[in-house]
């Protein structure tokens, strides 16, 4: 049995060792927990920069610009001399959207890209008559933007047959050319036509085509995923005050002689915009144009049939059938 | 005399003497209080010695709501109640551990004095071990009924039942031996 010293000692002891560890231990955290912090945060901060990246987004390549720079406007109802002052050009912007579907993986892939545009025509038109002379300044500024969104998703759930499926949207800008016109132009967004007595030359000055992307991550609207037609459901054809809506693919051999560029514009607002694009509009044989048109897009091949809202459709179609 | 308290408390401002002081004044005691816990006098010895390392590293504060020599023996009561818990779950205990009966013998000399009390300690470990409890706190230790209570975490009615039957029960020992022990 210990005497009172030896135990009295050997709890000092005791106490001793632990604070002697104890010490040790506030040691160690005091150095450990500054390193610990510092690795902590840079993964935080790494962590942060990886979940934060996103992919640049594709920009169009040069394929898919074409410019057209001779845009020839003939006045309907003509006796009259146009005159054009401004030389417009059109930029059209193709995009693809690839859906591509395998027994194992599914991979969307739906680029869009914004892009900007101010175009300012003027159309300076002389037109004679028998009792005056009227002239007449039209001035258009179209803007278009559309955001972008990039999205990949796989799944593996169910196996699909393999298919690829394959969708084009192609819709064209107009930008005004630098080298004419006079005006400060370049106003986003706006649209408006405008007429004025007088000859006056104006221009979309400031006005660039210039694509840009969007970060992405918004919600992908099933517009772009209707046919052309049925993403722009009017028509707007200068020299015309009727409004053309869209009704149907028709052949080209029922197609006559061009109008001129209509204006195309989608019947609802798309991401808040009204979407606009302009076409090729023709004569249907035997059709009067005030009542059916028909509008070619730029880049598609097939004709659309456009129509008054008070036109019998089904008359047409057997006329034309 | 402050029951050790003052002698805890400069233990606790740095000065090693204060728990020097408190083995001296409360081992003995402590340890035949202990003693009807274990089965032997030098598991008593571990419980005894583990309390003041308890007090020594854990450093538990005193409230004063009690004597401190109460507190103490609640907290080696506690430490032995443990002891016995392991003890039970494992029992293959060498035979080197049990201490000799001259160690408690000694103690008992020191501690307890008179040859009254010897003999009556004597009879007492023939009784159930919460009798000895009871009997050693109040009889030697001059403990209250209440700090017996809070000693062995029991009620003062279940102290003031356990201290009557447990009278009895060693008055028929003393008897049986031939004592007589004027104050039970």
């Amino acid at each position: 049995m210990k005497t009172y010293d030896e135990m009295a000692r050997y709890v000092l002891e005791v106490r001793d060792e632990h604070e002697r560890k104890r010490k040790k231990r506030i040691t160690f955290i005091k150095r450990s927990v500054p390193a610990a912090i510092a690795v902590m945060g840079a993964f935080i901060i790494g962590f942060g920069i990886w979940k934060g990246y996103k992919r640049p987004e594709q920009l169009p390549s040069p394929d898919n610009i074409i410019n057209n720079t001779s845009v020839t406007t003939t006045l309907p109802h003509a006796s009259e001399t146009a005159l054009i002052t401004t030389t417009n050009k059109t930029v059209i912007t193709s995009e693809t959207s690839e859906t591509s579907v395998s027994a194992s993986t599914q991979t969307t892939k739906i680029s869009q890209t914004t892009a900007e545009a101010s175009v300012t025509t003027a159309v300076s038109a002389e037109e004679s008559s028998e009792a005056s002379t009227v002239t007449a300044l039209s001035t258009t500024k179209a803007a278009a933007t559309s955001s972008a969104a990039a999205k990949t998703t796989s799944s593996t759930s169910q196996p699909v047959p393999h298919a690829i499926i394959t969708t084009t949207i192609s819709y064209s800008e107009i930008s005004g050319d630098p080298s004419t016109g006079t005006g400060a132009g370049g106003a986003l967004p706006s649209s408006g036509t405008e007429g004025s007595g007088g000859s006056q030359t104006a221009g979309g000055g400031a006005a660039s085509p210039s694509t840009e992307g969007n970060g992405g991550g918004g919600i992908y609207d099933p517009w772009y995923g209707l046919p052309i037609y049925q993403q722009f459901t009017n028509a707007y054809v200068s020299g015309y005050a009727e409004t053309y809506t869209s009704g149907c693919v028709i052949s080209d051999r029922y197609v006559g002689d061009m109008i001129g560029s209509v204006n195309m514009e989608s019947g609802q607002p798309v991401e808040g915009f009204i979407k606009q694009c302009t076409a090729e509009a023709f004569h249907i044989n035997g059709i009067d144009a005030e009542s059916a048109i028909a509008v070619k897009f730029y880049g598609h091949n097939e004709y659309y049939l456009y129509h008054t809202r008070d036109t019998d459709i089904y008359n047409i179609m057997k006329q034309i059938t | 005399m402050d029951n050790g308290e003052s002698s805890y408390r400069r233990f606790l401002a740095g000065d090693d003497n204060g728990m020097v002081e408190l083995v001296h004044e409360f081992r003995d005691g402590l340890m035949l209080y202990l003693r009807s816990y274990t089965d032997d006098i030098s598991s008593a010895e571990d419980c005894v010695q583990d309390t003041f390392i308890k007090l020594a590293v854990k450093k538990p504060g005193f409230n004063g709501k009690s004597s401190f020599k109460t507190w103490l023996y609640t907290i080696g009561r506690n430490i032995a109640v443990d002891h016995q818990r392991r003890f039970k779950r494992n029992r293959d205990v060498s035979l080197d551990d049990y201490g000799s009966v001259s160690d408690e013998a000694d103690i008992e000399q020191s501690y307890l004095i008179t040859e009254q009390k010897i003999n009556l300690r004597h009879a007492m470990r023939r009784l159930k071990e919460e009798y000895q409890q009871v009997l050693y706190l109040t009889y030697f230790e001059d403990f209250s009924n209440e700090d017996t209570a809070r000693i062995t975490g029991r009620s003062r009615k279940q102290i003031e039942n356990l201290l009557y039957n447990a009278r009895k029960a060693l008055r028929a020992e003393l008897v049986k031996e031939g004592f007589s022990y004027e104050n039970l």
